[in-house]
């Protein structure tokens, strides 16, 4: 149950982004309807949230440490790219005032630098795991 | 450092309780630092609307208030686009007790030129002005040319870059420091560099016309700073009745209404903190209380094993600061992280202006929260200490036994 609380907080973090994104914490939303200059920000956070809980629900099923280690890397790496995918990757709005600047990009660059401090966290665990079995 | 370690190992061995009393110091420095930093910076934001607004009276057309709260578009950065005949300016410089006045021209961007939203473009006299003009010297240290622009601080783009504003190509050759206002999402240029705009806007539809007068000749505001020693007051109601399809409005009525709002936000936000500091505190205090019963037949071990009173006391009051000062720690980083980076959404929820403090202020206000929710930590344990340390050894454990 223990060695699974990281994964669990992952995904948690993982479908606040996804969901977040197309909802409260999403790009700016024209009145007439056409498309933002922060859409596609919004659109690849979307996508990066669904790859983090996608590589969350793996490591949650996976039993084997090193495959685990390798999986919390790679979430890791993508919650790196996930903080500059607002604003550095893909562009937002020009007014600081826009939701997506006000919101969104703050909201998510927290979201996902919680993502990465929680994959180093359980990078640690696991690399103790096999520390022990190995003792 | 054996104490220490004794110390460490005592909680770690009870992570609920220690876990339980870290969280409750950190809500306590939380509430503390984020209602302490969003009162200061609003505050500030005042102080810097204050400075910043260097008129007595803006005159503006009559039908301006109906369009658009003045106190608005100064804070929020609306949208204001009204005119009147540019012969107000000469009435207004007429006028007795008037000793400068400068005029102003707003028009607002079309959407899709530069942002998602439309911004405020202000055209103004870089010669005879006083309003704006010693704000823009601290950014750029000569007149402002034509097609030459000057941004807010919150308009996303830099000094060199080109600003396209109704097909025209601006150059940005500045960019104004934080006022914590609306202004700050708002353009600057000169009075040639707004009519090419004018006239660019006229050629995409948009209209500015005014029933009368000459429509190369329009203003949307004046900025009258009245004589020293004159009443603000009087020069309004001369102007009122001096100036044909304006209204004179006094900034100091302005700046009491957003005064008056701060006030009201500040004793909310006191209200509240006040309101979660009895509760944590309360809840802190029955948590010791509960941990006398709990701890008894421990501590009582501790004396027979030679520690004395004063030891055992010491011993349980540095266990409380250890767990006061890591959730002090951790709520103020944690009502950091809360507040910082939502500071355009906090200023834009309150529509009031809202200017963060400089960095070793709030450096200084990390302590001080983090300082009184030690402090009060201490307070709350302190008498567990002295009722623990109190505890006599062969009674308890024959109790326990």
């Amino acid at each position: 149950m223990k060695k699974n609380a990281f994964c669990g907080i992952l995904l948690i973090l993982a479908a606040v982004i996804a969901i977040g994104s197309v909802t409260v914490l999403g790009p700016c939303v024209h009145e007439d309807g056409s498309e933002a200059p922060c859409a596609s920000a919004g659109r690849a956070v979307f996508c990066g949230g669904c790859v983090l809980a996608v590589l969350a629900a793996l490591i949650l099923f996976i039993r084997k440490p090193s495959v685990r280690i390798v999986l919390f890397f790679i979430t890791m790496i993508a919650a790196a790219v996930g903080i500059a995918f607002p604003g550095t990757f893909f562009p937002l709005c020009r007014m600081d005032s826009m939701h997506c600047r006000a919101v969104m990009q703050p909201a998510m660059i927290i979201l996902f630098a919680f993502e990465l401090i929680v994959s180093v966290c359980g990078i640690i665990v696991e690399r103790n795991r096999i520390r022990r079995e190995r003792a | 450092m054996k104490h220490f370690s004794l110390m460490i190992r005592n909680l770690a061995r009870k992570p609920g309780r220690t876990t339980a009393l870290i969280l409750l110091t950190a809500f306590l420095a939380m509430s503390l630092f984020c209602g302490t930093i969003v009162v200061s910076s609003l505050r500030r934001g005042l102080n810097s609307m204050e400075n910043r607004l260097g008129a007595d009276i803006i005159v503006v057309p009559a039908e301006a208030e109906s369009k658009v709260s003045m106190k608005n578009l100064l804070l929020q950065g609306t949208i204001g686009t009204f005119y009147m005949d540019a012969s107000a300016l000469e009435r207004v410089r007429e006028t007795e007790g008037v000793e400068k006045a400068s005029a102003q021209i707003f028009l607002s961007s079309m959407k899709a030129d530069c942002c998602s939203v439309k911004v405020q473009i202000i055209g103004f006299d870089p010669v005879n002005d006083f309003v704006v003009q010693p704000w823009i010297a601290e950014s750029l240290n000569h007149h402002l040319g034509d097609m030459e622009v000057v941004v807010g601080c919150r308009v996303e783009t830099d000094v060199g870059n080109n600003f396209r504003i109704y097909d025209r190509n601006c150059r940005v050759v500045a960019k104004l420091a934080s006022t914590g206002t609306g202004l700050d999402t708002a353009v600057y240029c000169n009075m040639n560099t707004i009519h090419i705009l004018l006239q660019a806007a006229e050629e995409k539809g948009i209209s500015h016309k005014i029933d009368s007068g000459n429509d190369s000749e329009v203003v949307s505001a004046i900025y009258v700073k009245v004589h020293p020693g004159t009443d603000p007051g009087l020069v309004n109601n001369r102007l009122n009745g001096h100036v044909r399809k304006a209204t004179a409005i006094r900034t100091a009525g302005m700046m009491t209404e957003v005064a008056d709002s701060l006030s009201g936000v500040s004793r909310t936000i006191a209200v509240l903190i006040g309101a979660v500091w009895v509760l944590a505190l309360i809840i802190l205090f029955i948590a010791f209380s509960m941990m006398v019963n709990e701890r008894r037949r421990e501590l009582a071990v501790y004396r027979l094993l030679g520690m004395s009173r004063k030891m055992l006391s010491g011993m349980i009051m540095k266990e409380t600061a250890l767990c006061s000062f890591t959730g002090a720690l951790c709520g103020t980083a944690l009502g950091a992280i809360l507040v910082f980076p939502f500071t355009t959404l906090i200023e834009t929820s309150l529509k009031l202006p809202y200017l963060t403090s400089d960095a070793g202020t709030i450096v200084l206000y990390a302590c001080f929260a983090m300082m009184i929710t030690v402090l009060a930590g201490c307070t709350a344990g302190s008498r567990t200490a002295s009722r623990l340390s109190r505890v006599d050894p062969g009674t308890t454990l024959r109790e326990g036994a």
